[in-house]
């Protein structure tokens, strides 16, 4: 019944949107669903929600307008933001394990859930706001931020679009006659978005978490296998929303950058991170990595650099012990591969080996492999992936 | 001047880098043509001061600036002139 009366909404908002002429009767349209689409979460969240916007919008002022100011509103907004993430997120976990600790008093939980979407919502601010220090973004309304900041096709699980991207196209004139075939294709994503959620993504779940819930009364072999199935449910899951989202985007005229190219082609660790969750590699890479690592950049710092951001990368989903695993994890596959090609420079027979058909296969199946055991964090607690790991890495009959 | 920065940067990145890849044309992104990575360009931006003796500050860390060899020259001579180098409006507004 509810996924009717969204079918229904959807189709009114797009018959009506495409029926609006200027761009800010659009806006104000999409800022509307969207509050309309959080508001369903909790009436609170969409006050949340635009006070957040409007925080870093006033910020973004003071930084346009008062040049002596503006490295100190960067900091205070970006403090803001992510001291908003992070006491959302980690609060419970934190309270949780200081319960543990007999001597810190127990405090009673503050009851806070993140509100769903919401980090989200900080990784486009956060951009916007080191956009304006940058100079790159000029001259923003605070209905163009909002609408961007809230946007409701994205607001769920991204991606994380870019402003100036949202901007050029909010402003670009388009006649629905002219869209047709990108509407066609934005249907086609949405179906098949569903058809990875809810037959492939749910299909395979249905056969490989049976086998990994209790891997040890499984054989090797089953288990071995059930985790290239979850690698690939994890894709289907993640892929098949990413789909959703573009097509619900489309339909508004909005061509929302890809979040995933072809992870599975990949042929080394750090390949696949490039073709993962793009957005938000991209968003890491601009907004972490770099401006704290670049700057007087050695090549200690890379390496620290990069157990950083898979730390920010996996402990964004959670605090908790699994997530923690799955960044060392990657993070020492990437350490891994960056000694081979070390290696590969030292001894030129393995730079020969690298050219031919048979080694390119072996470094895919080597890259889906590796990734495919790092998703058992991503799904599982740290006992039940101690459970995987130990059915298929000991000797047992 | 700049011809010799380009030749020595681009004589970096080919070592570094290109693994007996053709010729690196000067426009040619090396992020989109997978040449660089974030990775490899920390390795570039300790190469860019060290050889070149600039200092670069926090706000010239963007992906921009490294984009091409021309880019990366434009900066380099920026620095070292202390103006704005000959290459692409730096920070573009949209």
């Amino acid at each position: 019944m509810v996924l009717l009366e969204a079918l229904i909404a959807l189709i009114v908002s797009v018959i009506v949107y495409w029926s609006l002429r200027t761009t800010r009767a659009r806006l104000a349209l999409i800022l509307a669903c969207s509050l309309i689409f959080i508001f369903f979460f909790g009436s609170l969240y969409a006050f949340y929600a635009l006070l957040n916007t409007l925080a870093v919008y006033w910020a973004g002022k003071i930084i346009a307008r008062r040049p002596s100011s503006k490295k100190l509103a960067l900091q205070m907004a970006v403090i803001w933001l992510l001291g908003n993430l992070c006491f959302l997120k980690y609060s419970a976990a934190l309270l949780k394990a200081s319960s543990l600790i007999p001597v810190i008093p127990k405090v009673k939980e503050l009851g806070l859930l993140l509100p769903i979407g919401f980090s989200y919502i900080i990784f486009r601010l956060v951009h916007y706001i080191a956009e304006v220090y940058k100079g790159k973004i000029v001259n923003t309304s605070f209905l163009d931020l909002s609408a961007y900041v809230l946007f409701f096709p994205t607001f769920l699980c991204g991606p994380i679009e870019r402003f100036p991207v949202f901007y050029e196209q909010s402003r670009q004139p388009r006649e629905i006659g002219a869209q047709i075939p990108h509407l066609n294709y934005s249907l086609f994503r949405i179906a098949l978005g569903l058809v990875k959620k809810a037959f492939i993504a749910d299909s395979i779940a249905r056969v490989v978490m049976p086998v990994l819930i209790s891997a040890q009364a499984h054989s090797r072999i089953a288990v071995i296998l059930s985790v290239y199935g979850l690698m690939l449910r994890v894709y289907m899951d993640f892929s098949g929303y990413t789909d959703m989202a573009l097509g619900v985007a489309g339909l508004f005229g909005y061509r929302i950058v890809e979040n995933f190219n072809k992870p599975f082609l990949q042929k080394n660790i750090a390949m696949f991170w490039r073709s993962w969750h793009i957005s938000l590699y991209t968003w890491i890479r601009d907004y972490f990595f770099l401006p704290i690592f670049g700057y007087a950049a050695s090549p200690g710092k890379i390496y620290i650099g990069i157990l950083a951001s898979m730390l920010v990368f996996h402990l964004w989903h959670g605090l908790s012990l699994n997530f923690l695993g799955a960044a060392i994890y990657n993070s020492a596959g990437i350490f891994l591969w960056m000694a081979f090609r070390f290696a590969k420079k030292k001894v030129p027979a393995l730079n020969r080996m690298q050219g031919n058909a048979f080694s390119g296969v072996l470094a895919l199946l080597a890259t889906f492999s590796f990734v495919s055991l790092g998703s058992v964090f991503l799904m599982f607690d740290m006992g039940g992936c101690l459970a995987v790991f130990a059915r298929i890495f000991t000797w047992r009959a | 001047m700049r011809d010799d920065y380009k030749k020595q940067l681009k004589e970096f990145i080919a070592k570094k880098f290109l693994n007996g890849r053709a010729a690196l044309s000067d426009g040619e992104s090396l992020f989109a043509a997978n040449i660089i990575d974030s990775f490899g360009m920390l390795e570039l931006i300790a190469y860019i001061e060290k050889d070149f003796c600039v200092r670069l500050k926090p706000s010239d860390i963007d992906i921009d600036n490294f984009d091409t060899v021309d880019k990366i020259v434009s900066l380099i001579e920026e620095k070292k002139n202390g103006r704005k180098g000959q290459g692409e409006e730096k920070n573009p507004r949209f």
